[in-house]
Formats: C-alpha cells, structure tokens, sequence
C-alpha cells in the first residue's frame, strides 16, 4: 500500500496511511453537493437569466424616443420574468435570487 | 509487468464509476501524495492541506482526464502543483545553510541519519525545479518518462535538471563532511 522502508526518511504507518485516504475521501464527499439539485438550480437560474437579457433588449428596441433611465430592482425583474417579458442571464438571475426565493421557486415547482 | 491498480483506476473511469476511481486512487496513492507534497513544502500540518487541496482538484478534473498519461502520474502532477502553489504563498525558496534541520520535512513519520540529513539540507540549495526532479528520481525512483509528465519538462531537461542536481549535491555534502562518498552511478 505504502512504502514502510523508504530512502527519503518518511515511514508512514498504516493507520498514517488510512488517515490519509480518509482526508482525500472527505474532500471529495465536500465538493459534492446534491448535484441534482444544483442541476435544477442552474436550469431555473439560465432560464431567468435568459429571460431578463430578452426583456432589456425589447425594452430598449422597442421605445429608443422614450427612454428614459428606470431602475430595475430584483422584484420587478423578478415580476417581469414571471409575467414572461424578460430574460435573464445565468449571472444576472443568481443575483436576482436570495437562497429563499430560490428554495420557494424550487418548491413550488414540485420537482 | 501491468500495473494492476492503475487497471482498476482505469476500468472504473471508464465506467463512469468517478466515485469507485477516485476511491482507488485516494487508496493506493494518498501516502505517496503526502510524501511528495511534505518533502516539497516541509512541513506535516500544510502536506496534509496540500493532498486535501489536491484531492478536490484530482476529483473535479477525472471526468474531463484525457487519458494521456497514467492516472497515478496526472495526480502527482496535481500534487506537486498544489505543492508549489502552497510553498509560493509561503515565500519560502532557498534555506539557511546554519541549520542542518532546515530542509528537512517537519513530520511526525520523518527519520533521518546524518548522511540522509545533510542530503536534505543539500537539496535545499537546489533551484525549484532540480530539488523535485531529484526527488522524484532519487526518492520516488520514478523514470525519466513518468517525471517529465508530472513536471511538463523533457525528458531531455528533465536528465540534465537531474545531473546537475547530483552534482550539486555531492559538492554540498563533500563540503559538509569531506568523508562521504558516492556511488558512481548515482
């Protein structure tokens, strides 16, 4: 398993040894984080990123003689992808939602 | 001879089986890794860091491992990466030359005779790249082949890097006790 008589002075005993394996075991466990869940996340997530892209787009194309600066805030881009006018980037939307919203999305989508 | 535990390795990426392969390769290696990463950056408490460190780097990347080299020999490559990265951090490149204990690993699985001793403390004038080639020659008594790819050196270098190391070595340490000697072919 290990060399207990090597030329480089380090004799790991077997316990050593198992210690060891046990931290690369538990690094590894840590890093993985309910991955169907994080794949679910980050489907809903692009889809409002998406969606909020879109709508700024629209918006700007749409009324260039009127624009006039409007400040967007998370709800009312939250309001607007959920009444299907905006798109949101993947970025764009993990900065939208705070982990509750993103708990309640999830629930009551029922997946 | 056929590695039989790089086979295994092998045969569970291969089945996607990424949990069974990291397994084996944590297993079979996790001591080798700490060896490699203690003696690059001395110290017990920070080698332990570097394999955990390492081994989150080792288990992202197998599903994208491109199958160019042994597994065994892409994760040393990770370790002593990682390694290098950690010793960066610290700023600690070149050693005192008072202290015969500086250079050495401080672990608790660390013994040392006066003659391995005074070859740490030469190896700890050594530039970077020479210290861990020699180490992995010497120590490790990997080949050439299997250390260029852990380095992303030649083999040609890799050789030269090798030789001017153990000569090197061999004037510190005749410096050190003018009785030593060495074999002629190492």
């Amino acid at each position: 398993m290990n060399k207990m008589n090597s030329k480089d002075g380090i004799q790991i005993p077997s316990a050593a040894h198992q210690d060891l394996v046990k931290r690369m075991l538990t690094a590894q466990e840590q890093t993985q984080t309910n991955p169907l869940f994080q794949r679910t996340l980050y489907y809903w997530a692009a889809s409002i990123a998406a969606a909020l892209v879109t709508g700024f787009f629209a918006l700007n194309h749409l009324a260039p003689a009127n624009r006039q600066n409007i400040e967007i805030t998370n709800d009312l881009a939250w309001d607007a992808y959920q009444a299907g006018v905006v798109d949101l980037s993947l970025e764009d939307a993990s900065q939208l939602l705070d982990n509750e919203s993103i708990d309640a999305f999830i629930n009551d989508l029922n997946i | 001879m056929p590695d039989t535990r790089e086979i295994a390795i092998h045969e569970a990426w291969s089945a996607k089986a990424y949990d069974q392969a990291f397994s084996l390769l944590a297993t079979h290696h996790a001591s080798d890794f700490y060896r490699t990463a203690v003696r690059i950056v001395l110290d017990h408490s920070q080698a332990q860091d570097v394999v955990q460190e390492a081994s989150i780097k080792i288990w992202k990347g197998l599903p994208a491992f491109e199958g160019k080299s042994k597994f065994s020999t892409w994760a040393y490559r990770i370790v002593v990466n990682e390694a290098l990265a950690f010793l960066r951090k610290r700023k600690v490149r070149h050693l005192a030359l008072e202290d015969l204990h500086i250079g050495q690993p401080d672990s608790p699985y660390f013994e040392a005779d006066d003659v391995l001793k005074a070859l740490y403390h030469s190896l700890s004038m050594l530039p970077e790249k020479q210290r861990i080639a020699f180490q992995l020659r010497y120590f490790d008594e990997k080949p050439y082949a299997e250390i260029s790819k852990i380095l992303g050196t030649s083999v040609g270098g890799l050789k030269a890097n090798y030789h001017h190391a153990v000569e090197r070595i061999k004037l510190e340490m005749k410096r050190l006790n003018p009785d030593y000697t060495f074999d002629s072919n190492e």
